[in-house]
């Protein structure tokens, strides 16, 4: 798997890295969760990182993001360091996550939630927040208490919040699990939106495999902690340890709910 | 001994119930008074009337949570906390209204035993004896009876618990009833060798909270550990050296060890086994 | 769909924000003068008492909510400071010499970095476990000052030196006033910035707040020794305004309680809510007793009727008086007080 990882730098992958994972490892009291992964993120692409349940993909991002304390590998930033670096930091220097139950901030408004980093009078300057507010049409809600929501416009309602902050990466745990087909569609069309506008890169985890390889750019297959198979979404479907490390865990690849 | 059957009870409410019952003491309260009632008006043998003190506390505490906490589990601890303050509070003002502020004490022990030099209060010495079998029961109910097993389970993962098909809510019934139960037995085994008002209850409560937080909340065995031990070490300090050192010792011992390691006693053991 | 240019959207909602803040500060303001004017219209010294120590309840209880009310991480251990603050004041006096300004500064800033200090070991532990880790704070504060009896005059306590505590009870009462606003625009100010919607961001969901770049550790522990210094300068004030302390008045376990209470059952998480809460506690049993419905404070009807009014309110109104009415389709929503 590290003759793979190597040779993807010159595989035609556009841009920049600027996310870069290397050999990153973590056991949890003996079991393997994430063991010795690479993989990169590069400027301005959708990369995604699929595998069966249990394979170490949540865990994958909370070491990048510094929730969980990694055994041993590092993390690069626009090739700064920040493994071991406490999460808040992490975000601040413009890596970004969203979660895979959303993490509204449910008694404080939409309006708050959108504010609650830069600031009220701040943000009224910048504007930028209701411009991607208005995208998804969260602008007519902005008086609404976050709890209120349906559990897709919190969805949206946390994509907003974190984009609104200019990350350079964001990581996105399963951001289509549980939503319904229109509201997948606002999703998708804000990802693509900010990555055009924003120059934002996008990691992200989902098992929605028909939007997955619509999406990404590139595809990392990760079981039980390890690389089994990357490229970009042609190679990645028809590859064969792929096709068995799904099959094999009972996992339909495609199905939709 | 006394602060054992505190402290393990308020630990068993916490760690079924995320309560923290601040009423404790009232439980305490209501033992002692069962006892003392059935002593002084009815003439029974104090050791004999620890059993119906347990029966009422169970009753009292049953009703309590049926009535008033079960409204509120699902909100945040403060609430369940405030509540069993307000409870606290209306139950001292109707002990003082029934019993007004005078201690009261069962006085039917007297002397001393004289161990080795050392002179050990007949009353001090039936209590520790008789608090020690009802621990032992509470145990042998928590380790072997089905309510004890289904009671361990919902306090570790009370979703799972109900999924496996235990009844969840009358768990948390019957342990609050324990719990109120094992407080009186300590109300009525504390009144026979020291006065007690209405008002003593909360008192012995803050203690008991001291007891169950250097225990490991949640721990039933924690704390029967720490109260021996907060109990013998506060007992030899104030002997060796002098009384307010010893107090401003214990509480310091209290705060460190729950910087050092909040979750108390217990989860040193559990490292130490790991 | 929206008829308003996109630049315009945020700065309506803020706008509309700010109208409402404009309102709030001015009657804010014309309650504050009323609060100078108040001992006109009281009768005697024994009254301009009662609304001095009034106003110290609901100058500690918001200085508890500064903390504990924004932040979620409940407090049990403000007695503590509180009584720091109260020796701070009564050894810098009595043992030092020091001025009253210089006294109360020294409790304000002590406690502060005291209750800093506290945080910094202690907020490590999320939810219940800060809570209970605070438990116990207070008597170790008292058993500490118990067992250093040789400076701290031990169990007994003492009384502040004559020319400190002589003053009219007027004086006392508008100074109280004075920094009962203070704390009071304190805490409009915090809740009103980013700072306290960040606080609020820790209480709904740490983990989303710290993933947002909120540094959950320094907002935790700056926001305890605001609330503590505060605490403190109270104490200090109570020290003064009684004339003499004892750890056993000023460590009590009761102070850390009822603060939890009244700034609870008047409302979780506002401002306005241990305001609220410290008029029904404190100033309701007095003008029962005034009113010889009940003897004394203990008063065992007393004690019957806070418990019971504890239990109902926590039933029916589970976020205290003002934030049911904070949470209720009346109030403009997110609109904080």
């Amino acid at each position: 798997m590290n003759s793979g990882a190597e040779s993807s730098t010159d595989s035609g992958r556009a841009g920049e890295v600027v996310l870069e994972l290397i050999k990153l490892r973590k056991s949890f009291g003996g079991v393997v969760a994430v063991g010795g992964l690479d993989a990169t993120v590069h400027q301005g692409e959708i990369t995604g990182l699929i595998g069966p349940n249990g394979s170490g993909k949540t865990t994958t991002f909370s070491l990048i993001t510094g929730t969980t304390r990694a055994d041993s590998g590092n993390v690069l930033l626009g090739g700064e360091e920040i493994t071991s670096w406490r999460t808040h930091r992490i975000a601040n220097r413009g890596l970004l996550r969203t979660f895979q139950l959303t993490r509204v901030f449910p008694q404080m408004t939409v309006f708050e939630n959108l504010t609650v980093r830069s600031g009220a009078r701040r943000v009224t300057r910048e504007s930028l927040v209701w411009e991607l507010a208005e995208i998804v049409g969260l602008h007519t809600k902005l008086d609404e208490y976050a709890g209120a929501l349906s559990f897709g416009q919190q969805k949206l309602l946390e994509l907003v919040r974190a984009s609104a902050l200019q990350p350079s990466v964001m990581l996105l745990d399963e951001p289509f699990a549980g939503v319904n087909e229109t509201m997948e569609r606002h999703l998708v069309d804000f990802i693509q939106h900010v990555r055009r506008e924003r120059k934002c890169s996008f990691f992200l985890i989902d098992h929605e495999m028909q939007l997955i390889m619509e999406l990404c750019d590139h595809i990392y297959v990760i079981a039980s902690g390890s690389l089994i198979c990357e490229g970009p979404p042609a190679v990645v479907q028809a590859d064969q340890a792929t096709r068995q490390a799904y099959f094999g865990s009972g996992f339909i690849a495609g199905a939709r709910r | 001994m006394i602060y054992a059957l505190m402290a393990s009870g308020l630990n068993l409410i916490f760690g079924v119930l995320h309560v923290l019952n601040i009423a404790h003491g009232e439980f305490m309260f209501g033992g002692a008074f069962v006892s003392w009632f059935m002593w002084n008006e009815l003439g029974f043998h104090p050791l004999l009337t620890v059993p119906f003190a347990a029966v009422a506390m169970f009753l009292v505490g049953v009703v309590l949570q049926v009535g008033l906490i079960e409204r509120v589990m699902k909100e945040n601890i403060v609430v369940s906390l405030i509540l069993l303050f307000g409870v606290s509070l209306a139950v001292q003002g109707i002990g003082i209204r029934l019993f007004s502020v005078n201690p009261r004490v069962i006085s039917h022990y007297e002397g001393s035993f004289d161990i080795g030099g050392v002179l050990l209060a007949k009353s001090r010495l039936t209590v520790a004896l008789a608090a020690i079998p009802v621990l032992v029961l509470v145990h042998l109910y928590l380790k072997y009876s089905k309510y004890g097993i289904a009671t361990k389970a919902t306090a570790q993962n009370a979703e799972i618990a109900e999924a496996c098909g235990i009844n969840v809510q009358r768990v948390r019934y019957v342990t609050m009833g324990l719990a109120g139960a094992m407080a009186g037995v300590a109300g009525s085994l504390t009144i026979i060798i020291l006065p007690f008002t209405p008002q003593s209850g909360f008192s012995y409560g803050v203690i008991a909270f001291v007891v169950a937080v250097v225990g490991g909340l949640g721990s039933f065995y924690g704390s029967i550990v720490a109260a021996v031990l907060l109990g013998v070490g506060q007992n030899v300090l104030a002997w060796k050296t002098d009384q307010l050192l010893s107090d401003a010792l214990i509480y310091l011992f209290l705060v460190a060890a729950l910087v050092i390691r909040p979750s108390g006693l217990a989860s040193l053991a559990k490292a130490g086994t790991r | 769909m929206s008829l308003l240019p996109l630049t315009t959207l945020g700065t309506t909602a803020a706008a509309q924000l700010r109208r409402r803040q404009l309102v709030v500060i001015s009657t804010g303001m014309g309650m504050a003068i009323l609060l100078f004017a108040l001992p006109q219209f009281l009768s005697n010294a024994y009254q301009t008492k009662i609304a001095t120590e009034t106003l110290l309840y609901m100058g500690l209880a918001v200085s508890w909510t500064l903390f504990s009310g924004f932040s979620g991480y409940v407090s049990f251990g403000h007695a503590a400071f509180f009584g720091l603050g109260a020796y701070v004041t009564g050894l810098a006096t009595q043992r030092h010499d020091l001025g009253l300004v210089a006294a109360l500064s020294l409790s304000f800033l002590l406690v502060g970095a005291f209750a800093s200090a506290v945080g910094l070991l202690t907020l490590r532990l999320r939810g219940h476990y800060f809570a209970i880790a605070t438990l116990g704070l207070a008597e170790a504060m008292k058993a500490t000052v118990d067992w250093g009896h040789s400076y701290t005059l031990g169990t007994f306590g003492f009384a502040l030196p004559i020319d400190i505590v002589n003053r009219a009870q007027e004086t006392k009462y508008y100074v109280m006033a004075t920094f009962l606003i203070v704390v009071v625009a304190v805490g409009i100010a915090i809740l009103w910035s980013s700072y306290g919607l960040r606080l609020i961001a820790i209480r709904e969901d740490e983990i989303a707040a710290e993933a947002l770049g909120i540094s959950p550790a320094l907002t935790k522990i700056s926001a305890l020794g605001i609330s503590g210094a505060f605490t403190g300068l109270f104490g200090g004030l109570f020290a003064w305004t009684q004339g003499f302390l004892t750890p056993e008045a000023v460590f009590a376990p009761r102070w850390s309680l009822e603060l939890v209470v009244m700034s609870i059952v008047g409302g979780a998480g506002t401002l306005v809510g241990p305001l609220v809460g410290g008029l029904v506690f404190y100033l309701l049993p007095e003008v029962l007793i005034e009113n010889k419905v009940i003897l004394q404070r203990r008063d065992e009807l007393y004690l019957m009727m806070v418990g019971i009014v504890l239990i109902i309110v926590m039933l029916f109104a589970k976020q205290g008086i003002f934030g049911t009415l904070q949470r209720s389709r009346f109030w403009p929503k997110g609109f904080r007080l």
